[in-house]
């Protein structure tokens, strides 16, 4: 996604991916509708990292609800996370949270309860 | 937990007990509400409720407490429902950072129903059938495995929802041991 190049991006997703970004309204990259596809979904990720990559965004992979996630941060602070969903090695579901109000629990790392 | 008593050996044993559930009950209230701030405040409040009555008077301290935070997240998800509808754009549950721990294939079922994915997937029940589902179907192994409770317990408290709920709740896409897909999901990670 950070090298830009959008058909390698579509190779590793399903051809009925579906990306679905919570800016709870406040996030003016955040989609407000599901983005169904491989390659617009594909688009969408390069574009927004693009765009987002003037800012001083560090991007990590981390473990989210004990998977593997993307957490973009400024000064150690979560901005965006995305999680992704695999079924048969590829990419179904993409969910990129950005809406501020709901990266609390990303401050400190938790065990997974039973 | 009880002010008027000293602190006997009884007591610290049951206090030691309930730091333990503190972990399992703040999953459920997390996998109900998809809000760790949320869930962090039910468990508070279970655990104040708690405090309220005579533990001699429960057989299971592990059961009630499951009850008791269950339903304050179905109340708390019954009231928040009218916001989520009008909440702007797709409303996902908010993601919470884990240990990075490789999980133990014993546990891999559990870490999968914490996914996103997953709990995305459950906000398409209603709030009693996504009690029901967590209760009857998700939580049913480790609450056997890991707090002895008999599984005619289990079955009278999962059955207590359904009852009152009514519902068989569609088993929800998306509910796939980890093994599937981990290697994959590393794959797919270290490729972007």
């Amino acid at each position: 996604v950070t090298s830009g190049d959008v058909d390698g991006v579509v190779q590793l997703l399903a051809g009925d991916a579906v990306l679905w970004a919570d800016g709870g309204g406040q996030v003016r990259a955040a989609a407000l509708r599901p983005i169904r596809g491989a390659l617009r979904v594909a688009r969408f990720l390069v574009g927004v990292t693009k765009k987002t990559s003037r800012e001083q965004l560090v991007i990590a992979t981390r473990m989210v609800n004990g998977f593997p996630a993307l957490v973009a941060s400024v000064g150690g602070v979560a901005q965006r996370v995305v999680t992704i969903d695999v079924r048969n090695g590829r990419i179904v579901g993409v969910y990129a949270m950005a809406n501020p109000a709901k990266l609390n629990g990303m401050r400190q790392p938790r065990m997974i309860g039973e | 937990m009880r002010e008027h008593e000293p602190a006997g050996p009884r007591q610290e044993h049951a206090l030691v007990r309930l730091t333990a559930q503190r972990e399992r009950l703040f999953a459920i209230a997390y996998r109900m509400l998809g809000s760790v701030e949320d869930a962090e405040d039910l468990v508070q409040e279970t655990f104040i409720r708690w405090a309220r009555v005579d533990p001699n008077t429960i057989e299971s301290p592990a059961a009630w407490l499951t009850t008791v935070v269950t339903r304050l997240a179905l109340n708390q998800l019954q009231s928040a429902r009218k916001t989520r509808e009008a909440y702007i754009g797709p409303w996902l549950p908010e993601p919470m950072l884990t240990l990075d721990e490789p999980s133990p294939s014993d546990r891999a079922e559990l870490a999968d129903s914490l996914s996103i994915a997953f709990l995305a997937v459950l906000e398409r029940l209603t709030p009693r059938e996504r009690a029901v589902f967590l209760l009857r179907d998700v939580l049913r192994t480790s609450m056997k495995r890991s707090h002895g409770c008999s599984s005619y317990r289990r079955q009278t408290a999962a059955r207590c929802f359904i009852g009152r709920a009514n519902v068989s709740p569609p088993r929800p896409r998306g509910f796939t041991p980890i093994d599937e897909h981990t290697p994959n999901s590393s794959r797919v990670s270290s490729a972007l």
